[in-house]
């Protein structure tokens, strides 16, 4: 384009003066040109202002191999309202529109009509694969997240050292309560801000109780670095508690994700971090008053323990006790002699009760008073007997007398004198020649005396 | 130097025997006077006004 432009300078003969109008109106030509109307340019937002009237100017600028290129922009207040974001500084972006030259200032800008960040698309997803991965390993599991120590000593810091960041926490901590910050300072934002940041941690990671993370409010980009894998690594391996303040409280980062608490603003991770002063003082106060009052009562149960012992310890209770024991004693005795005449009087009267009995039992009486008794019974019963003897004796001779006369009438004399004999043998009488035997010795009764015979042979009147 | 942190432990120990009603007289007067020193000295450690920030270099 260059050579053309020449070759139409070289068609004129000698040189010709030309008029800023029509330079400026040939520029306007050239600018003009097609191949620079209606094109997107990608660039970042550098020098950005918003007019009063609502006209956005800026430049967009990129740096290749250090040398940089700087493109004059500008946003009409009509086409600014349509933009869903508010641009600024160090913003990379997507713009739409054409060159134009102004000729009234010699100037030629690029009127933008649409614009958007750059790769916000592209990043979003990158962040999104990378949240999968991260989430994968762990990393944001709420079994991880640790408890800051209530009273830490040193407090590391990771943030721009020129920030508002450390001055908030700086304040925030010392109004709250006295304790040692360690700054390591970082770059929050740039292209190697990332590695700069998780440096920054692993630096100060092992000076330090708890460490804070932040980073003021800024574009989705400026906060792109704490999405970024080696950040949250640092986070994660850091061997004190982290606190996230990236942002502000609707920005979350991977790094807010992965830290062990999140704060909506560095002051409040410097809350977070350390106890109030002025609550500190009052816990203080109730533990005092505790051990006060504990002492007190304590004091005054021993008090009234003592008094108790001492009211006891009088000479009259003393006393009275005795009195009480003695009575007591006496009652005791008093129950146990009572007692003890009771026994005896009862092991006598038992004693005299076997006595008696025994006595009952005595052969000496008993025989005693039995032989009287038998005696008389004897002398009566010899009375008696004299005299029933004597009855019977008359009545057994009168029998006698009476029965001798039919005896003699009818008795065996009689009949022995009739001629009838008995024949007597082993004791007996014998009735039957049956009872005898031959060569026995039997004796032979008459009327007027016996004889004695031997049998010789027994003759039976019946065939037996 | 002890800790804030130990001071407290300490004194939140105290309290709690101090509480026990095993705790002896004798013991409970020797435990509020512990106590009251290091309700002071906790007290004291509050009072710093100062906030030290040490800042690292870049390389260490």
């Amino acid at each position: 384009m260059d050579q053309i432009t020449l070759d139409r300078w070289n068609q004129k003969e000698g040189p010709k003066t030309l008029r800023v109008s029509e330079v400026s109106k040939m520029i306007t030509r050239l600018l003009e040109d097609e191949e620079l109307q209606n094109i997107w340019i990608s660039g970042e937002i550098s020098n950005f202002k918003k007019h009063s009237s609502g006209h956005l100017y800026f430049s967009l600028s990129e740096q290749v191999n250090g040398k940089e290129s700087v493109i004059s922009c500008m946003i009409w207040k009509g086409a600014a309202r349509y933009l869903d974001f508010t641009p600024d500084d160090g913003m990379e972006v997507l713009a739409y529109g054409s060159i134009s030259h102004y000729e009234p200032g010699g100037r030629y800008s690029f009127q933008i009509t649409q614009m958007r960040p750059s790769g916000a698309g592209e990043r979003a997803l990158l962040i999104e694969s990378w949240k999968r991965e991260m989430a994968l390993k762990g990393w944001f599991n709420p079994e991880r997240k640790r408890v800051p120590p209530r009273y830490p000593t040193r407090i590391g810091v990771v943030t721009s050292a020129t920030g508002a960041v450390i001055h908030d926490i700086r304040n925030v901590i010392s109004r709250r309560f006295p304790v040692e910050i360690v700054l390591s300072p970082a770059q929050v934002q740039g292209a190697s801000a990332h590695e700069d940041i998780a440096r920054a941690i692993t630096r100060v990671q092992e000076m330090v109780d708890v460490l804070i993370v932040g980073r003021g409010g800024g574009s989705y980009e400026d906060l792109f670095a704490f999405n970024h894998p080696c950040v949250v690594e640092a986070i994660v391996r850091c061997p004190v508690p982290v606190i996230a303040a990236i942002g502000h409280e609707v920005d979350v980062t991977l790094a807010d994700l992965a830290a062990d608490l999140r704060a909506s603003t560095p002051s409040h991770a410097a809350e977070q971090c350390v106890p109030d002063r002025q609550s500190e003082h009052e816990a203080l106060m109730h533990m005092k008053k505790r051990m006060f009052l504990q002492l007190t009562n304590r004091l005054e149960a021993a008090q009234e323990e003592i008094n108790y012992i001492r009211d006891h310890l009088s000479a009259h209770r003393l006393l009275r006790e005795v009195r009480i024991r003695r009575e007591a004693l006496a009652d005791i005795a008093e129950r146990l002699e009572r007692e003890a005449y009771a026994v005896r009087e009862r092991a006598s009267s038992r004693l005299y009760e076997l006595l008696g009995r025994l006595e009952g039992k005595n052969p000496v009486l008993f025989i005693r008073r039995e032989l009287s008794e038998r005696r008389v019974y004897l002398s009566e019963l010899s009375t008696r007997f004299v005299g029933a003897a004597q009855v019977r004796l008359a009545s057994e001779r009168a029998l006698m007398s009476s029965l001798s006369g039919i005896l003699k009438a009818r008795g065996p004399e009689a009949i022995l004198k009739a001629g009838y004999c008995m024949v007597n043998s082993r004791g007996g009488v014998i009735r039957s020649c049956t009872e005898l035997t031959v060569g026995e010795r039997v004796k032979i009764r008459f009327w007027d005396g016996t004889a004695d015979a031997t049998i010789d042979q027994v003759f039976y009147d019946e065939k037996i | 130097m002890k800790k804030y942190e130990e001071l407290i432990g300490e004194l939140k120990e105290i309290v709690r025997k101090m509480e026990d009603s095993n705790t002896t007289l004798d013991e409970m007067v020797t435990l509020y006077e512990q106590g009251i020193i290091l309700v002071r000295q906790c007290e004291d450690r509050l009072n710093e006004v100062e906030v030290k920030i040490t800042e690292l270099g870049k390389e260490p």
